[in-house]
């Protein structure tokens, strides 16, 4: 009795293994959620830009920018980005044909960034009226106008162009492992 | 020695709570560089990526950006379809904001839906709402093919969700300069060279967040002085402080604000009620001024009261603050 039952164990086993087969696939097959630890920006060549953490903004659907964080020594220095490209900034100047002081609109959160090539500027005082006279437009190009006052803050012009560095288009990628447990903990 | 021993720990605790005590504050106060969206039974959802967004992954490789509000996760696009009934393969609109895929969530198990190709000028008829309603009207633009996962949010979390931040360091009284740590980003720094905290991660705001020991979660954009209007249901400044909000929805952020020359902080402590204001004090002057009832634009509207939480920053902090960055962020390339 006990060997006609042992000649069974086997082919029990084989068979449990063919019935649970295609339910082990199924969960492979199933997809789940993994936290995401790392948020950054890439650029063409897949290289990262600035920090990890990128927030993100959009007044239509589309529309927007990517908010980019480096340093400049302690300084922080926070970019724009766009899919296709840097987003620049008008900057304006204390005097005709872009020289004098370089001046930012307003005390933004973000830094400005002056066409064509990207040239970072820091901000390097406190917002108060100033006479602005010209103005380095978005397209790179400089507009002599009549003078007028605005609330404005100093720009510190830097030795970087972006665009020395990174090549749009620029994506958001994410990484992660660590699954997210299913039901309450 | 033994009952010496505990004699000496006692009067040092007794110590610890006098000089506690010559403090306002009522709790500790302590700095956090984990802040996240948490769900009813403290599960985290995800690093808070933007206003209300968190970020996840799937196994399969599909970067999901969610939009949270307490009572519930959505996705970041609308499904739509290129027949009427919401029939056909679906599609996704552009995320709102830049450089994210596009994501729906909804249905009773809040099934969630991923961009699945590139965007292209196409026509749809038909919109699915979350809460599983179909509304046929034709409408073109450019949308990316959508894919449904098998992968339902009901299974993972459980509203409602709130911003919480881990306590982390103890933030000590009185001036203490600090220096940065290695893994410092963008700290905000009092006049004294004190770290208050350190900017959200990855949010759009200069916003820095505190805990307390009791493990309320709250955000400052400075440490003071207060430069607000705050209002009164009283005709003389007396009574609780309410503040004007856009309705009765609660939001992730349960909002703050500093009151008095000790910058004590208020916090939200009830949902916005439909009330009428008669009196409204300008911070930090103090000065209180009666509401001209007859005001077309009138003081009754969605009110929220605010209540003291036991913190006051003057403790603490010296103001102004300022952002410094740390080691911890990338350098500008070309710059050491």
């Amino acid at each position: 009795m006990h060997s006609f039952m042992g000649q069974f164990v086997p082919l029990l086993a084989l068979l449990v293994l063919v019935l649970l087969a295609p339910a082990a696939q199924a969960g492979e097959r199933g997809d789940a959620l993994v936290y995401a630890d790392h948020l950054a920006v890439y650029d063409g060549f897949g290289t990262q830009v600035g920090s990890s953490w990128v927030p993100s903004d959009g007044f239509f659907p589309g529309v927007g920018f990517m908010y980019v964080e480096f340093r400049h020594g302690s300084t922080p220095v926070i970019v724009r980005l766009r899919t296709d490209g840097f987003q620049f900034d008008a900057v304006r100047f204390s005097q005709r044909g872009c020289t004098g002081d370089a001046l930012f609109d307003a005390d933004w959160y973000h830094s400005a960034v002056a066409a064509p090539h990207g040239t970072v500027y820091l901000h390097a005082g406190p917002l108060r009226q100033r006479t602005v006279k010209s103005t380095l437009n978005t397209r790179g190009r400089c507009i002599t106008h009549e003078p007028y006052r605005a609330n404005t803050v100093p720009l510190m012009a830097t030795t970087v162009h972006l665009a020395d560095y990174f090549v749009p288009p620029f994506v958001t990628r994410t990484r992660g492992r660590t699954p997210v447990p299913r039901g309450a903990p | 020695m033994r009952s010496r021993r505990r004699s000496g720990t006692m009067i040092l605790a007794l110590v610890g709570v006098l000089m506690g005590a010559s403090a306002a504050s009522a709790q500790a106060l302590f700095r956090s560089d984990d802040v996240g969206i948490y769900d009813s039974t403290g599960k985290r959802v995800g690093p808070l990526t933007n206003y209300s967004e968190v970020v996840l992954r799937t196994r399969s490789g599909h970067s999901v950006f969610l939009q949270v509000v307490p009572e519930r996760l959505f996705g970041n696009a609308n499904l739509h379809f290129p027949e009427r009934g919401c029939s056909g393969r679906p599609f996704l609109n552009r995320p709102w904001a830049s450089g994210r895929s596009s994501s729906w969530v909804g249905g009773p198990r809040q099934t969630l839906y991923v961009q699945a190709g590139e965007f292209g000028p196409q026509r749809m008829r038909s919109t699915l709402t979350p809460d599983g309603e179909c509304r046929n009207s034709v409408v073109g633009g450019p949308y990316a093919p959508a894919e449904r996962l098998d992968v339902d949010l009901a299974d993972y979390f459980t509203p409602p969700f709130a911003l919480r931040a881990i306590p982390e360091e103890p933030v000590p009284i009185g001036p203490v300069a600090e220096r940065p740590d290695r893994s410092d980003r963008i700290v905000l720094y009092d006049a004294t060279g004190k770290k208050v905290g350190a900017k959200i991660r990855g949010s759009l705001t200069t916003n820095v967040v505190l805990v307390t020991a009791s493990g309320i979660t709250f955000e400052l954009g400075g440490v003071g002085p207060p430069r607000r209007e705050v209002y009164f249901e009283s005709t003389d400044c007396s009574g609780p402080r309410f503040m004007q909000h856009g309705g009765p929805a609660a939001s992730i952020f349960v909002p703050t604000f500093l009151v008095g020359p000790r910058s004590s902080v208020y916090r939200q402590a009830e949902a916005a009620e439909w009330r009428t204001m008669y009196s409204s004090m300008t911070e930090p002057s103090g000065e209180c001024r009666i509401l001209d009832q007859s005001d077309p634009v009138g003081y009754t509207a969605w009110w929220a009261r605010y209540a003291p939480i036991g913190i006051d920053l003057a403790d603490y902090f010296t103001p102004p603050a300022t952002f410094r960055a740390g080691p911890g962020l990338r350098s500008l390339p070309g710059v050491r």
